[in-house]
């Protein structure tokens, strides 16, 4: 698939497509990161999902002149869902203190141009 | 009334604007360490690829410089994980801090080895072992110096820099009753009932590379064993250095 021997460095990390990514350094000293894709359920359809010529064609840009490598680890991105900000107990307290105020202030001007 | 109506608009707009994510459900963060000629410790990105397969920089090494304030940083050996609200918390090996990227690629520290190393004798070494506890939505990491397995709460305001929060879920003496060799850089994974597996690397390959469950009641065991690791591999070598992941859909 890679055309290399595999050196599984890179991590590994699954998608809520249920396909497992797996980070490849390529063989010790001839680094060639490649990243697999593996469907959980089908794992002889395993292809070549990111190759090494794409990786290091966009880094050579950004980085030129260096080997880019698959060493650390990798993740797939799963939630967005920003969570819901909450008012506490004390903030409760003090949004009704504040209501309070202010309703009373309005019938109060209310009040007085009656 | 006029006035009070366009200040809330424009207050709006400048949110919509200042939240723009750049990253989708299904995108890879996968870290890259790059080395130039005669120098093995020199930068570090977090690529992001697209569920199509597109590439794009999520991180750069420019930031990671900026955050952490030192000249270098290396991306080997490290971990990895995305959180609640697209957060991405990773480790370098250069300092021992984590980071957390926002989804608009905003970057900070999450916990500095500063705060850690009160807890801890040896300075802290994130070896590839970092999950979000899908629980109770917190960071658990592994220490590969000092084999401790940390929680972070990540619903505290950040940098945490108070050590009381972080919990220590299971240290060296807790390994070392089931298994003569500690070596916690294979990574971890926590399943849907909060369930944490360690991968134990047993450098001398001898009987103690196996695979450990730490339940949410905080009990360790044994999951897998060397022995059932080569039958299952058909392998005797077993490295477990890399990772681990779960799929909770199966």
């Amino acid at each position: 698939m890679t055309g290399n021997n595999a050196d599984l460095e890179g991590g590994v990390c699954i998608g809520n497509d249920m396909n497992l990514y797996i980070g490849d350094d390529g063989n010790d000293g001839n680094d060639e990161p490649n990243i697999i894709k593996v469907p959980v359920n089908s794992p002889v359809l395993a292809s070549l999902f990111v190759s090494n010529i794409e990786i290091e064609d966009f880094y050579q840009f950004l980085e030129p002149g260096a080997d880019p490598r698959l060493l650390g680890s990798c993740d797939v991105q799963k939630d967005l869902t920003a969570t819901v900000p909450t008012l506490s107990e004390w903030g409760l307290i003090s949004m009704a203190a504040i209501l309070g105020i202010v309703g009373f202030m309005v019938a109060r001007r209310r009040i007085v141009k009656a | 009334m006029k006035k009070l109506f366009g200040g809330l608009v424009v207050f709006l707009l400048l949110i919509s604007f200042s939240s723009g994510s750049k990253a989708d459900i299904g995108d890879i963060f996968i870290q890259v360490d790059f080395t130039q000629e005669g120098d093995d410790n020199d930068s570090c990105s977090i690529l992001q690829i697209t569920h199509g397969g597109s590439l794009s920089e999520f991180i750069s090494n420019d930031q990671i410089l900026a955050v952490t304030g030192l000249s270098v940083s290396d991306c080997s050996d490290t971990g990895l994980t995305t959180g609640q609200g697209g957060l991405v918390y990773f480790s370098k090996d250069t300092s021992n801090n984590i980071l957390v990227a926002r989804p608009n690629g905003d970057l900070s520290t999450f916990v500095s080895d500063t705060v850690v190393n009160m807890l801890v004798p040896l300075t802290v070494d994130w070896d590839n072992g970092m999950d979000i506890n899908p629980v109770t939505g917190s960071l658990v990491a592994a220490d590969e110096d000092n084999e401790v397995i940390f929680e972070f709460p990540t619903n505290v305001s950040t940098p945490i820099t108070n050590p009381n929060l972080i919990k220590i879920l299971a240290d060296k003496a807790d390994f070392e009753a089931l298994v003569t060799n500690v070596d916690l850089e294979g990574g971890i994974a926590i399943d849907d009932q909060g369930n944490i597996y360690i991968a134990n690397d047993d450098n001398s390959n001898d009987v103690d590379s196996v695979i450990f469950k730490l339940n949410s009641a905080g009990d360790l065991s044994i999951l897998c064993t060397q022995a059932e690791l080569q039958a299952a591999t058909g392998t005797d070598s077993i490295d477990l250095d890399v990772g681990m992941a779960i799929s909770n859909k199966i």
